[in-house]
């Protein structure tokens, strides 16, 4: 499905999108399951989770500079936001998650891959209000770089309430050499070894099949 | 047949192996014992050529050719094989994946799926291990034991000509280490290739005989036997080796 209105709202349906339009906001109800894997341009993305709602949301770009992505919970909800990247070009992505409700469960994940000329800049905010219950929340961004530009993570969380588990896990890495030698001593060529290790890492956190990760890259 | 002559490595600047020197020949089992931290697992990395192992001097000769000169993954086309101790977990790539891959670049073309999916599922058996193996991440989120039946998929998939054990017992029960000792017995009845058994305890070696044992002490080998030389270690350990 492309989407190249401002405003749609989805329940209970796993639908494949691509997204033309720079300004969507999507609203979700039910369980829903949205694999975003074709979309090629900048996006400011908001995300609304009304009670009760799950959420997998699956976002693959390559050489996109720019996503702002806003997501507000509300409560009951259950939220996998997995977004992967590979850039050849520099770029800056934001997440932004607002927790206003009680008993939800929500997980990001970045995993972005520079290449070439590729930066990578990501800033992932969790905002947990006030007088809320039994959250639990993970945020996990990490980049890996192919070249040697530098890549910069923030990671912050603004916890208002007592009453939250939240975890972060920010990494820079470049490729890990333990696992190149692992693949080299069992005979792939470095440059194959590589890319394995790259597509595997980039590719690990969105939940599809292996026919359809096999596609993407 | 695999050479090492006067061997000298360094890690860090500090040498830990000293004019070390072996000669393994075709469908021989050698064991190679000592102590922890002695430089058995060093002499592993050195022979598939880990960038942290910087050689000195000396050289490694397979079947005649110079591994020193070659990349690892030249080494390990020319059949050499390591099974760890501690298999590394690699996120994101199957077992199929990077299998499919190795054989494919081998005979530099695309590789027949059916054929390939079939002697796969026919190892997973023998193994006695749910095919979903296959398809899984290397070694990720497996047991000690797990990972070992894992390296073991690939040892029969890349049909090695010389198997390096590195201390393949750690972590391993009773019955696990059976199962992986009888695996590599197995393959050594079918492929008849060279084995060198890296360990420290001598039981491994009641389930794989070697041929030839050595010791290793001061970061070289000091005393090379039969397997009576293992039992003996077995007996009276490694603390009088070299006094008589």
């Amino acid at each position: 499905m492309i989407l190249q209105e401002e405003y749609y709202k989805f329940k209970d349906q796993e639908i494949n999108i691509e997204i033309i339009k720079k300004n969507v906001t999507l609203e979700i109800d039910g369980n829903v399951k949205i694999n975003d894997l074709k979309s090629k341009e900048d996006l400011n993305l908001k995300i609304i989770l009304n009670d009760n709602a799950k959420l997998t949301y699956n976002k693959f770009n390559i050489d996109v500079s720019k996503i702002n992505t806003e997501i507000t919970v509300n409560n009951n909800t259950t939220l996998n936001y997995n977004q992967s990247l590979y850039t050849t070009l520099s770029g800056n992505y934001k997440i932004n998650a607002n927790i206003l409700g009680s008993n939800n469960n929500t997980y990001i994940n970045f995993y972005g891959v520079s290449n070439q000329k590729g930066k990578i800049e990501v800033e992932a905010t969790g905002k947990v209000k006030e007088n809320i219950k039994n959250n639990d929340m993970l945020e996990n961004v990490r980049v890996m770089a192919l070249n040697d530009e530098e890549n910069i993570i923030y990671p912050n969380l603004l916890v208002s309430s007592d009453e939250v588990t939240i975890n972060h896990n920010a990494t820079l890495s470049g490729v890990d050499e333990d696992y190149l030698f692992y693949l080299m001593s069992k005979g792939l060529s470095k440059e194959k070894a590589i890319s394995l290790i790259y597509k595997g890492f980039i590719l690990n956190k969105l939940d599809l099949s292996i026919e359809e990760k096999e596609n993407i890259i | 047949m695999l050479e090492i002559n006067k061997l000298n490595v360094k890690v860090n600047d500090e040498l830990i192996i000293k004019d070390f020197s072996l000669n393994i020949n075709d469908g021989e089992i050698h064991a190679l014992m000592g102590p922890n931290g002695i430089g058995k697992s060093s002499v592993c990395k050195t022979i598939l050529g880990d960038s942290n192992y910087q050689v000195e001097s000396g050289s490694i000769k397979y079947n005649s050719k110079d591994l020193l000169s070659m990349t690892t993954t030249n080494r390990a086309r020319e059949g050499i094989f390591l099974l760890n101790q501690n298999p590394i977990a690699i996120e994101g790539v199957t077992n199929a994946e990077m299998l499919r891959s190795v054989l494919s670049e081998v005979s530099n073309s695309p590789i027949n799926i059916f054929e390939f999916n079939k002697e796969l599922m026919a190892i997973c058996k023998k193994l006695d291990i749910p095919s979903s193996f296959i398809h899984r991440n290397i070694n990720d989120g497996m047991s000690g034991g797990e990972r070992k039946k894992n390296e073991l998929l690939h040892l029969w998939m890349l049909k090695p000509s010389f198997i390096i054990l590195d201390e393949i017992d750690s972590g391993l029960d009773v019955d696990a280490l059976k199962l992986v000792a009888n695996s590599i017995n197995e393959y050594y009845k079918e492929y008849k290739p060279s084995i060198l058994i890296i360990t420290h305890h001598p039981d491994l070696l009641e389930y794989i005989k070697p041929n030839f044992v050595h010791v290793m002490k001061d970061h070289t080998i000091l005393k090379s036997g039969d397997f009576n030389l293992a039992l003996d270690i077995a007996k009276n350990g490694y603390n009088n080796m070299g006094e008589e």
